[in-house]
């Protein structure tokens, strides 16, 4: 890296330094909910303990449908994600008359589960959708990812001696560790942070650079999406009813058309005579997303169409698509991705608190450096604490309330916004302590009395928690133990 | 922080022009890198309009930090407007696929 001028080593840390501080803090958000939502389906499980029941692709379907003929017959369509060996309900999405839902299903009775939550799906959403209406949160992340794909091309030129660095950590030096922290956890997984980038601004594609489809096909949509997906058809509703044709024969048939088991089922028009099964290949088998796909005619259950992508532009999209989902990945390449991204998180962290600790030296600290100061204790604790209190709210909230799962979104929404609001009113000294403790008791909490140990995936949720306890606890323990030397030394010069 | 920047109207004007040069002159430089690739590219319709499509990412960041790195703010401007009005007539000149 010897080789860089100066003067744009100087330019590209400065671009790091203001882009980053420019949107960190939702990169943060985004950072954290993204690494959560690597276990999507086991949060789901956690935060669903009485269901425990299973059943096969071909009955869960059969199930859920029969409940979705009776709650929501009019609905535009309905969304199906099957059971898999990660997750025991049917995911669904659709339209009781009241706008689209998203409910887990019982894989025997077809009807919604008792403890009503968005489970993972809440961090899932968060990652990319940022809890405002379509569009604007996409378009807001994906932002957000060119910014952070900008802060790693950035971070590596600002850099003067990359692979000397990677090895040095010097602790308890403060702005020097700081610095060490923040280089060794972006340059441990660079190839890991430029693929999730890089992938992640290529998923939100079609809204955010839409201009080589609009070249080559216009207005004309239809025709795009056909050519994107010929498996799957579209066509509008007749508007003469007809009832859906059974539709386990119609799974059996794809599994054995795709060679492979079914990841998920759309209904498109159910109950109209023009009604749509679509069938895709699970995205646990290849890296790929979406890899097959057919299409039946709801009425009949006879094939409208099958595809199995080969495309070769089209395959190298899926396989970015599917990387960055990680649904294909096996359970250690699941922790691979949950360490990757959690590295990710601390780094952006980091960074924003480099940012205040590199200017606190100055004097007098500007009164921008002391917001920001103040920010990043809310924020950085305060959005942890938020996930947290989403999960507490799960074992705390009575069964059977209306709006439940609103409600524990709720829940974790005032209390990022409590932990905000207390870390900009105190001083930084006593806010980090307080909140880190907060988030540690509730961690804590989480793991011992709300805990599911019923199986692997719960107990490593839980574990989790706990471990993830006793590192924030440790953390507050000793900020609180290094603030109180320092308040007696001030009181003797005063 | 560049120390050989002044932080005085000029350095300001001087960081306000490169930063729309940077996104929004950024942003046009990739679109109509796709719409350009998308109607040049050799292959068919479909594999060029996605190829196109990720290849604009990349893109993008590169006119970014080329609008932070050009000698001066204008040049950054010019030279982001200049590339973006290229690939627009590329784009024009190649016409819709039939």
């Amino acid at each position: 890296m010897s080789a860089v001028r100066d003067g744009t080593r100087q330019v590209m840390a400065w671009l790091h330094g203001w882009t980053g501080l420019l949107l960190g803090w939702l990169l943060f958000v985004m950072c954290l909910a993204g690494t959560l939502s690597v276990f999507k389906p086991e949060i789901s499980r956690w935060m669903r303990p009485e269901t425990t029941a299973t059943a096969d692709r071909a009955a869960a379907l059969t199930a859920a449908a029969g409940f979705l003929s009776k709650a929501a017959p009019s609905s535009f369509g309905w969304y199906l994600t099957l059971p898999n060996a990660r997750m025991n309900t049917v995911e669904a999405t659709y339209d009781p008359g009241t706008g689209f839902v998203y409910r887990a299903l019982d894989p025997v009775s077809g009807t919604p589960v008792p403890r009503e939550t968005l489970g993972g799906e809440f961090f899932y959403r968060l990652h990319f959708e940022l809890q405002l209406p379509f569009p604007w949160g996409r378009l807001l992340a994906s932002l957000a990812a060119m910014v952070l794909l900008l802060g790693l091309i950035t971070g590596i030129f600002a850099h003067r001696r990359i692979f000397k660095d990677f090895f040095t950590f010097r602790p308890a030096k403060g702005q020097r560790s700081w610095l060490d922290g923040h280089n060794a956890l972006g340059v441990l997984a660079l190839p890991f942070h430029l693929m999730i980038s890089f992938t992640g601004l290529l998923m939100l594609a079609t809204l955010t650079m839409p201009w080589a489809i609009r070249a080559n096909y216009g207005e004309d949509m239809a025709a795009m999406f056909l050519a994107f997906q010929p498996g799957q058809i579209d066509r509008p509703a007749a508007g003469k009813p007809a009832p859906l044709a059974p539709l386990a024969p119609m799974l059996r048939e794809a599994e054995r058309r795709l060679g492979q088991p079914v990841g998920r089922v759309t209904i498109a028009h159910p109950g109209d005579a023009a009604s749509t099964v679509t069938m895709f290949r699970d995205d646990a088998r290849q890296i790929a997303y979406a890899a097959g796909a057919i299409s039946f005619d709801g009425a009949t259950g006879r094939v409208l169409a099958d595809w199995t992508e080969s495309r070769p532009a089209l395959q190298s999209y899926g396989v970015a698509y599917g990387l960055h989902l990680a649904r294909f990945a096996p359970l250690a390449t699941r922790w691979l991705y949950f360490l990757c991204g959690a590295m990710l998180t601390m780094a952006v962290a980091s960074g924003m608190v480099l940012w205040v600790v590199k200017r606190r030296e100055r004097t007098p600290r500007s009164l921008g450096n002391r917001i920001v100061e103040r920010l990043n204790a809310g924020v950085l604790a305060g959005v942890p604490i938020g996930c947290i209190a989403f999960l507490l709210a799960n074992r705390l909230l009575p069964l059977g309330m209306p709006a439940r799962a609103e409600a524990e979104v709720s829940a974790a929404l005032w209390s990022a916004g409590g932990a905000v609001l207390l870390g900009v009113v105190l001083a930084p000294k006593r806010s980090w302590p307080l909140l880190l403790s907060l988030l540690a008791t509730g961690c804590l909490a989480a793991a011992v009395p709300g805990g599911g140990f019923a199986d692997a995936a719960q107990t490593g949720m839980s574990a989790t928690l706990l471990a993830a306890a006793a590192a924030i606890g440790w953390l507050a323990w000793r900020q609180g133990h290094r603030a109180a030397p320092r308040r007696r030394v001030r009181a003797q010069t005063a | 922080m560049g120390v050989h920047f002044r932080h005085g109207l000029g350095y300001r004007a001087n960081v306000a022009v490169r930063a729309v040069a940077g996104s929004v002159g950024a942003y046009l430089v990739a679109a109509w890198f796709a719409a350009a690739a998308a109607r040049t590219l050799p292959m068919n319709r479909l594999d060029a309009t996605v190829s196109a499509t990720m290849l604009a990412f990349l893109v993008a960041p590169v006119a970014t930090l080329w609008a932070f790195l050009a000698p001066g703010p204008w040049r950054a401007l010019g030279g982001i407007l200049g590339a973006a009005a290229l690939l627009a007539g590329i784009a024009w000149a190649a016409g819709a696929p039939a």
